[in-house]
């Protein structure tokens, strides 16, 4: 079973890879930041243009990108599509006895603007460092360590429980098993899930067993290996000169 | 006490919290250097015993490692004296790359980075995958994990090593790779296992279990030549004495 990985393109070599991941992380954390709160829809658009830049800079591929971005698409077109509807105002659009808003596209489109230009910065952002490199830099920079670890074995284990998945639907399968619209398919899912979780359950105590073997006493630490330069602080004072520009026009452009 | 006894396991018995008994009055001396074969049926209670060694899993009765006992106020000592090495490789790599991993033991025992930086080099070393070093956990082969795993107990220096099924699993290449490495350790290695062959090639001594109790305790040779002593324990004769 496939699953795609944020940090499968880190091993590039662009304007954001060679970057020091704690100060990539501040600076792309502001410029979220500050796209999160833009208010209306012209300093948004710029943001996405923005964005886009970053992404092309990053040298991801873009299909990648899409690929990774289709599930925040299907919950933007829901926006779009109920929201016109729902938020009252001038009438844009009638059908029958539903009448679409102005006032409430306007708000989805600045939402859909919002979101994807956020959603793309997370990959110039984590997909230039390797995975385990941006969760130290995290710890580096004080995230909490109980965090960390939530993030890190996450992102350890889930190939490994989605192995355990694909592996007991093989079984399954070899089994005559076919997916219906029924109650034994139902029930058939509902027992793999379970089983999944206490396969799931048993496999956290054999791997808390082996970390205590090791010393583990609930805190984790990981080796510093990181080394600032002047180029890390040229890029960020890029980055968030850009945020305060995107600011300032977004402020100016308030009605 | 002798001053070559490095384990000393006295009455020791252990249920599991359904109500499974998996060990029975255990006693046992494992001595100094000696590579000793724990092996049974399923569920005799080996995995679980290699649990008590470094106080995984504390059962009534007496542990003691080099004449210290097993108690929540050594723990830290007793695990760096014992690593065990799990038998599911996926249990043990739970850091992101290989370094990390074999970091791990070194980094909670409080060595600096130079320590960390050479026992993590010599771990890798010994198992013959240096050249992983910076590779991602997750992406080895089944055989290199189980090489890894290996390291990243290695690297805590232990004088014991407790290995749990370290062939399972294993293509003939990786299975000769791993016995190479085990060989070379000159180390107490207690080994539990199915693997006769292996048990017959790399250990002087072995013990049976059976039910959660200790049935049979010799040399190596002489008890996996015993065909009916074997039989009565559901185990078979090492292939190479089959012929």
């Amino acid at each position: 079973m496939h699953l795609p990985e944020i940090d499968k393109y880190s091993n590039l070599n662009s304007f954001f890879h060679s970057w020091d991941p704690r100060v990539k992380i501040i600076s792309f954390s502001i410029l979220i930041i500050v796209i999160a709160l833009l208010p209306n829809i012209t300093p948004a658009a710029i943001a996405f243009l923005m964005a886009s830049v970053l992404l092309i800079l990053s040298k991801i591929p873009v299909i990648f990108v899409l690929k990774q971005l289709r599930w925040v698409f299907f919950i933007i077109f829901f926006f779009l599509i109920v929201m016109p509807f729902t938020v009252p105002g001038d009438a844009m659009l009638r059908l029958g006895l539903l009448t679409a808003s102005q006032k409430g596209f306007d708000l989805a489109v600045l939402i859909a603007l919002r979101a994807v230009s956020m959603v793309i910065i997370i990959f110039p952002m984590f997909g230039t460092s390797e995975f385990h490199r941006s969760l130290k830099a995290l710890q580096k920079l004080k995230v909490p360590n109980k965090i960390i670890q939530m993030i890190m074995f996450a992102y350890r284990y889930i190939f490994v429980f989605l192995e355990m998945l694909s592996r007991m639907l093989t079984a399954a399968r070899a089994r005559l098993f076919n997916r219906r619209t029924d109650m034994f398919t139902l029930r058939t899912i509902g027992n793999l899930t379970g089983m999944l979780f206490v396969r799931g359950y048993e496999k956290t105590e054999r791997i808390y067993q082996a970390m205590q073997s090791r010393g583990y006493t609930g805190s984790l630490s990981i080796q510093d290996e990181f080394r600032l330069t002047g180029k890390d602080f040229a890029k960020a004072f890029l980055i968030i000169g850009m945020s305060v520009l995107l600011n300032i026009t977004g402020i100016c452009l308030c009605p | 006490m002798s001053i070559k006894e490095m384990i000393a396991i006295d009455n020791l018995s252990y249920t599991y919290p359904d109500g499974t008994k998996a060990l029975d009055a255990v006693s046992l001396r494992i001595y100094k250097k000696e590579c000793v074969g724990i092996i049974g049926p399923n569920g005799a209670g080996k995995s679980t015993l290699l649990l008590h060694l470094n106080g995984i899993l504390k059962g009534q009765g007496v542990v003691k490692i080099s004449g210290e006992e097993v108690r929540d106020d050594n723990l830290c000592d007793i695990r760096r004296s014992v690593g065990i090495v799990f038998q599911d490789p996926e249990d043990q790599l739970f850091m992101p790359t290989v370094e990390d991993d074999v970091a791990f033991g070194p980094i909670n025992l409080g060595y600096d980075r130079k320590e960390i930086e050479s026992s993590v080099n010599g771990a890798l070393e010994d198992v013959d995958m240096i050249k992983a070093k910076k590779r991602i956990s997750h992406h080895l082969s089944f055989g290199e994990k189980k090489r890894i795993a290996l390291a990243t107990i290695l690297s805590m220096k232990p004088y014991i090593l407790a290995l749990d099924e370290p062939t399972s699993n294993l293509d003939p290449k990786g299975r000769c790779e791993i016995m190479q490495a085990l060989a070379k350790f000159d180390k107490t290695k207690i080994i539990a296992t199915h693997d006769l062959d292996m048990v017959f090639e790399l250990c002087s001594r072995t013990i049976i279990f059976d039910k959660g109790r200790l049935v049979a305790d010799g040399p190596a040779k002489e008890i996996l030549s015993d065909k009916a002593l074997l039989e009565k324990h559901n185990l078979l004769l090492p292939f190479c004495l089959q012929r």
